[in-house]
């Protein structure tokens, strides 16, 4: 027999209805190995209580590649009542692929069925609902556990809200100057140059004045909050769930709306503002850089700017950092607490936690617009 | 078998389901005052998802659980919340809280639920995490110490406000056998000084027959109660042989194929 042929599979057809397999060669998963379509269609042809022969003879090596083929082999005669005759297969392989048979399959009840496009479309209408649902209830009892909070009835800690105030707002602090900074400054000279051509470059601090009080300085504290705070809420509170420690919290008896959510969302409601504030009066130096470039003195810059920027302006601004702190904070906790129990669940719940606060922020954002124009602020 | 000590938590047909997917139903057995009581089963039979529904975490898709006279599944939050905290948990993966220490773990439901003194608290910490073998270990964080120390510091936790039911979930799993038996002896220990009863998710032959007084087994292919009963007395007069050979290896298994 030579070394090392190639892997070889063939039926024959014996007499009386028997099929021969006959099975040679090196069969190595390295290898190519022999087409088994062929060879699986005479299997099912033969006839309920016939018989097969298994002859392995001319085998020359052989792993796994083979004992699988064995095992499928066995798997499909016993499925139909064919007797498979084995009393030339290695000893080896037959252990191996009576291990492999040892545990009855599990019936695995409903396999996951394909879906038609108008299933799906259906079901994805029905979740978006059931997400709006979710929001509300989560609102709900975030205002509940307020409620406990205010009479002294939560399991609360301020020592953990102290370290996440920490947390979200003095850490924050380089970050929201970095951004506000520039946006001034961009505000600024695009302004400047536009306003170049009409002699009126000193209403440059007048833009920037209003477009950072009233709504880059809040929308973009905001985002930056919400990729850097709401997404380490979800991550947290996500990682949290995946190893079982908010069961761990229910049945302790404290609710992870409390001793979680609460914190988180006291913290971000109170910094938010604070954030805001500062990234206005950052944003506005960043104009006044540019300011000497154009003409105006620094003087000048804040003269203007103080007494053409109202104060309606800084109120509408502040305001919306509340809200747009309570967005942040909710949607990272919401995401983390609806998070699956897998690392790339959490890693999902992140991804969310942000799209849907710059989303809800953006969309407030232009229906405050719209409130403050009706309004006439 | 012995009828001397009544019923502490009754389950009445309970089916365990995960939306469609059915782990278990039908279940309907007692487990009494002062048992340790052994849930065991094949891996993914649902003895953890029977836990949580003790623990009502989850919700039956059918069936109640009671503590004594308190129909559990159907008490609002107040009520559930005031039975947990005679109820202490150690998870199948520990669950400490990760942002805290091993002293702090144990010092939380303490802090939340009595009026002890901060001294008197950190006495009581140390004490708890000496009886699991983790003295001094107070200031570590859980990713510090090694996944068996996780374990017992999480043993520790559910201990702290000595509760009246101990819920375990594979607590000698991935511990050494020296480890393992002195943690048997603990728990033995504890049900008799403070007279709690105890219900343990195990595969481990050795601590079902030291400390099992009885036990639930819940049958993957039935998917329901495969035999209830003391496990010694399972496994020389059970009449499922499956249930046989899972308790004493060394009996023939039977012959598949
Ligand atoms: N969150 C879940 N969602 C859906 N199905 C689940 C979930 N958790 C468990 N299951 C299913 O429920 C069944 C029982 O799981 P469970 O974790 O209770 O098993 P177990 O008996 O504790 O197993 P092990 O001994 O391996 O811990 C499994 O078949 C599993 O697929
Ligand atoms: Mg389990």
């Amino acid at each position: 027999m030579p070394e090392s042929t190639d892997a070889f599979l063939i039926a024959e057809e014996a007499p009386a209805g028997r099929l021969v397999l006959k099975v040679g060669g090196d069969w190595s998963i390295q290898k190519t190995l022999p087409a088994l379509d062929e060879v699986d269609h005479r299997l099912q042809a033969v006839p309920p209580r016939g018989e097969v022969q298994l002859d392995l003879s001319a085998v020359t090596g052989w792993d796994s590649s083979l004992v699988s083929v064995v095992t499928d082999f066995a798997k499909k005669c016993q499925a139909r009542g064919v007797t498979l005759e084995t009393a030339s297969v290695p000893r080896g392989i037959q252990q191996l692929a009576k291990m492999a048979l040892a545990v009855p399959e599990r019936h695995v009840e409903q396999p996951p069925v394909k879906e038609m496009f108008f299933t799906r479309l259906g079901k994805a209408g029905i979740s978006v609902g059931s997400n709006v649902i979710e929001v509300f209830a989560f609102t709900g009892l975030a205002f509940l556990a307020l409620g406990r909070l205010v009479r002294g009835r939560a399991l609360f800690r301020w020592g953990d809200t102290w370290l996440i105030i920490q947390r979200v707002g003095a850490e924050a602090l380089g970050i929201v100057a970095m951004i506000n900074f520039l946006i001034g400054l961009i505000v600024g000279f695009v302004g400047a140059v536009q306003l170049q051509v009409f002699g009126a470059t000193i209403y440059m601090a007048t833009l920037v004045g209003v477009a950072m009080a009233r709504e880059l300085g809040c929308i973009m504290t905001g985002i930056i909050m919400s990729g850097r705070t709401g997404a380490s809420f979800a991550a947290e509170i996500g990682s949290m769930k995946a190893s079982q420690e908010i069961d761990a919290l229910r049945t302790l008896g404290l609710s992870p709306m409390d001793f979680l959510v609460l914190p988180r969302l006291i913290a971000m409601v109170l910094m938010m503002p604070l954030l805001t504030i500062y990234g206005n009066v950052v944003g506005m130096i960043g104009g006044a850089v540019l300011a000497p470039g154009f003409g105006i003195s620094f003087q000048q810059y804040y003269d203007q700017l103080v007494s053409s920027v109202h104060m309606t302006n800084y109120f509408a601004g502040v305001l919306k950092s509340f809200f747009f702190g309570a967005i942040v904070a909710g949607a990272g906790c919401l995401m983390g607490m609806q998070s699956g129990n897998s690392a790339s669940a959490v890693g999902q719940a992140t991804t969310s936690a942000v799209v849907a606060a710059i989303t809800a922020i953006i969309a407030l954002d232009a229906v405050f617009a719209f409130m403050f124009t009706a309004l006439g602020i | 078998m012995e009828d001397t000590h009544s019923p502490v938590i009754r389950i009445r047909n309970l089916t365990m389901a995960y939306g469609q997917n059915v782990v278990m139903r039908d279940l309907t057995f007692d487990i009494h005052q002062g048992d340790i009581f052994i849930i065991m089963g094949g891996s993914g039979s649902g003895k953890s998802t029977l836990m949580r529904h003790l623990l009502g975490l989850e919700d039956p898709a059918r069936g109640e659980i009671f503590y004594g006279a308190i129909d559990f599944t159907h008490s609002d939050l107040d009520g559930r919340n005031a039975l947990l905290r005679r109820i202490g948990v150690m998870y199948q993966g520990g669950a400490l809280f990760t942002s805290m220490t091993l002293g702090q773990n144990v010092a939380l439901p303490l802090e939340e639920y009595t009026h002890l003194s901060s001294n008197q608290i950190r006495t009581n910490v140390a004490y708890k995490l000496g009886l699991v073998g983790l003295s001094g270990f107070e200031e570590y964080y859980p990713s510090e110490i090694s996944g068996g120390m996780n374990k017992r510091a999480a043993i520790a936790r559910a201990m702290a406000l000595d509760p009246q039911f101990l819920f375990l979930d594979e607590p000698s799993a991935g511990l050494d056998p020296l480890t393992a038996a002195r943690l048997d002896e603990l728990l033995l220990e504890l049900k008799q000084q403070l007279d709690c009863t105890l219900v343990i998710v195990t595969h481990e032959l050795a601590s079902i027959f030291a400390i099992g007084t009885d036990s639930v087994f819940l049958d993957t292919e039935t998917k329901t109660i495969g035999a209830v009963g003391p496990p010694k007395y399972l496994r020389d007069h059970c009449p499922n042989p499956e249930i046989r050979s899972f308790l004493n290896p060394s009996e023939p298994q039977p012959q598949t194929i």
